[in-house]
């Protein structure tokens, strides 16, 4: 039997776009622990984590592609069908850079100057923090979508996004610091170190930039139509 | 002579059945999908509402399926022909609403009719036996259903918006605005029961008058209903005010449904009856017993095989809430309630289609096919004339056996 009005109806890609969200948080919880055995040492450790990451990375490509395949362009959505693949193609940057800061690691076992590990691990709190408030927006999303726009839950998404935006910029000063740090130590540390260590500040930096980048996909979701 | 009677009966019957059990899972799609009500309420408010909607206001669709496609006055020397014609029309619309069902797709048992009685039409006795400005009126009525579906769905839908979610107090606003929204459907209910009504005939300003003291009866009823004590301030408090508000929308849908449908089963029988009947081809008889048969098939075919569809729609249909279901399903009544009273038979399924996309574009609903639309338009433009030919070809064989 075919009824029309069923045909109608499509899942909402939301639905699938917070599930890829939560396990991208899950991937990045990952981080910490990383650093933590690199810190101690344990490589062994680092090898069992990064598998971890790359199966999470993994699964978080699925759904995305699942995401993307149900998206034809005859879909009638409350948001810019352009918005919402940009929002994805951000969302997803986050597993995929845990994966490439995953595999610096495993490149050659190098160990946590000493002089960096306090810093560091503001660092990574800071990192989390942000990208935790892009997922905080993402949620808020839902209220925005249940009062269809209305301007309240705008503004409430507005504030959450500037504090999106001053929480990368604290990343950004503290990756700075602590690369300074890294340089400071010339003498101490082999160029190759020095390499991977300015790459895996790069690499964490950026998971803050791209959830900043999520900020600015949803607002331009929610702006007026 | 009666046997023809009894044979277009059987088939009446069988079509309002049919009718009952697929069409009445559309109309009550976004009440079950919204959760407002489960299955089995939906099925008793979709069968008694069905009933009713027909009984009061299901006479003037009836009237044009019957009398207003082909010129019955020209058949009164070979009422034989006419009896067949309309039986055939019935029989034919319902077998290709079958071949079609078993196709998948989605066509309407209203644009099979319609093709169906064109069909005897010109076959009987040519392209001068139809009128055609009643025709392109229908057509129409088929383009503008749904947009008008949709409008009016996304005004409601902007006034849910504007008046509940965009003020400080939710639950208040939600206990001011229902009773108001729902006392509008009771207006035009009202008014489309007695304003020249099948057996009632109320002149336009008394109409009014009477409609108007059933709306604050409404308000009053509806505000009652939405007393309920409800803490906090929160959305979902909204959505389940405007699940008890959806009671009243569903109803609204099922009478409407049965005002505009009943026509598809029951109009041919009517045709044949007034004809037999009545010598001269002047008066259209719409006998209460027939509308009584056709109305309790409706209702029967609703309770026995629509449960099946309105729990599967139920199911799978759960990106609605009340406040859109409710939205839909004012626009989609109100609608097909005023194409009913204008006597043009519409597609309830398409114009649910069309009210839904409105809710949709008012940045409603989180994601709708729009694909839905073209295979829509191609059932239709299909469902016209493969109904007319059937009825063509199987008329041009009996004709010489009766």
């Amino acid at each position: 039997m075919k009824i029309p009005i069923l045909k109608l109806f499509k899942k909402s890609p939301f639905k699938p776009l917070r599930l890829h969200m939560e396990k991208s948080i899950e991937t990045i919880s990952f981080l910490k622990e990383l650093f933590d055995f690199l810190s101690k040492g344990d490589y062994e450790k680092i090898e069992e984590i990064a598998e971890k990451i790359y199966k999470l990375e993994h699964e978080c490509d699925k759904i995305k592609d699942e995401i993307r395949d149900h998206l034809p362009k005859t879909l009638l959505l409350p948001i810019a069908r352009t918005d919402l693949l940009s929002l994805i193609h951000e969302q997803d940057e986050l597993p995929d850079k845990v994966e490439d800061i995953a595999v610096l690691l495993t490149l050659k076992r190098i160990s946590m100057p000493d002089e960096i590990k306090e810093e560091f691990s503001i660092f990574l709190e800071r990192i989390l923090d942000t990208v935790n408030q892009a997922f905080e927006i993402f949620k808020e999303m839902d209220n925005v979508f249940e009062t269809t726009f209305s301007k309240k839950e705008i503004e409430k998404i507005h504030s959450l996004i500037n504090e999106l935006e001053e929480k990368e910029w604290k990343v950004d000063k503290k990756a700075c610091k602590i690369a300074k740090i890294i340089l400071s130590l010339e003498n101490k540390l082999s160029p190759v170190e020095i390499f991977l260590w300015m790459n895996i500040i790069k690499e964490l930096s950026t998971l803050a930039d791209h959830a900043e980048s999520m900020g600015k996909s949803i607002r331009l979701m929610i702006a007026k139509v | 002579m009666i046997i023809w009677l009894i044979f277009s009966l059987l088939g009446a019957g069988y079509m309002a059945f049919v009718l009952g059990g697929n069409d009445a899972a559309n109309a009550m799609a976004t009440s079950v999908g919204s959760k407002a009500i489960d299955y089995k309420r939906a099925v008793i408010i979709a069968a008694i509402a069905n009933l009713i909607g027909a009984l009061l206001v299901g006479g003037h669709v009836t009237e044009t399926i019957g009398k207003g496609i082909v010129k019955i006055e020209l058949f009164i020397n070979e009422k034989k022909i006419f009896i067949l014609g309309m039986l055939l029309s019935l029989i034919s619309a319902g077998l290709w609403v079958q071949i079609a069902t078993h196709l998948g797709m989605p066509i309407s048992t209203t644009h099979s009719i319609v093709g169906a009685v064109i069909g005897f039409g010109i076959f009987a006795g040519g392209f001068n036996y139809v009128y055609w400005s009643k025709f392109l009126k229908i057509v129409l009525s088929w383009i503008i259903s749904p947009i008008l579906g949709g409008i009016v769905s996304f005004i409601i839908f902007k006034i849910i918006k504007k008046f509940i979610f965009e003020t400080k107090n939710l639950i208040l606003s939600t206990k001011r605005i229902g009773p108001f929204l729902s006392s509008f459907v009771f207006f035009i209910i009202t008014l489309s029961v007695i304003y020249k009504g099948i057996k009632i005939k109320v002149p336009l300003f008394q109409s009014i008058i009477i409609s108007i003291s059933f709306s604050f009866l409404g308000y009053i009823i509806t505000w009652s209903f939405l007393r309920v004590e409800e803490r906090g301030n929160g959305y979902s408090q909204v959505e389940r005010l405007f699940a008890i508000l959806q009671i009243l929308t569903a109803t609204y849908m099922g009478f409407s449904h049965g005002a505009n449908d009943i026509a598809n089963a029951i109009g041919p029988s009517c045709a044949i009856y007034s004809i037999m009947k009545s010598g001269s081809t002047k008066e259209f008889l719409i006998p209460i017993w027939i509308l009584f048969f056709g109305s309790f098939s409706l209702a029967l075919g609703t309770a026995l095989f629509g449960y099946k569809v309105i729990k599967t729609v139920g199911e799978e249909v759960t990106e609605i809430t009340p406040t859109r279901g409710f939205s839909a399903e004012f626009g989609c009544a109100t609608t097909v309630l005023i194409f009913s009273k204008l006597g043009l038979p519409i597609s309830t399924t398409h114009t649910i289609v069309g009210a839904v996309i409105g809710v949709g574009i008012a940045r409603g609903i989180s994601s709708l096919n729009l694909g839905v639309i073209k295979n829509i338009v191609l059932s239709w433009i299909l469902t016209v004339p493969f109904s007319a030919i059937l009825t063509g070809i199987t008329f041009t064989i009996l004709k010489f056996i009766v």
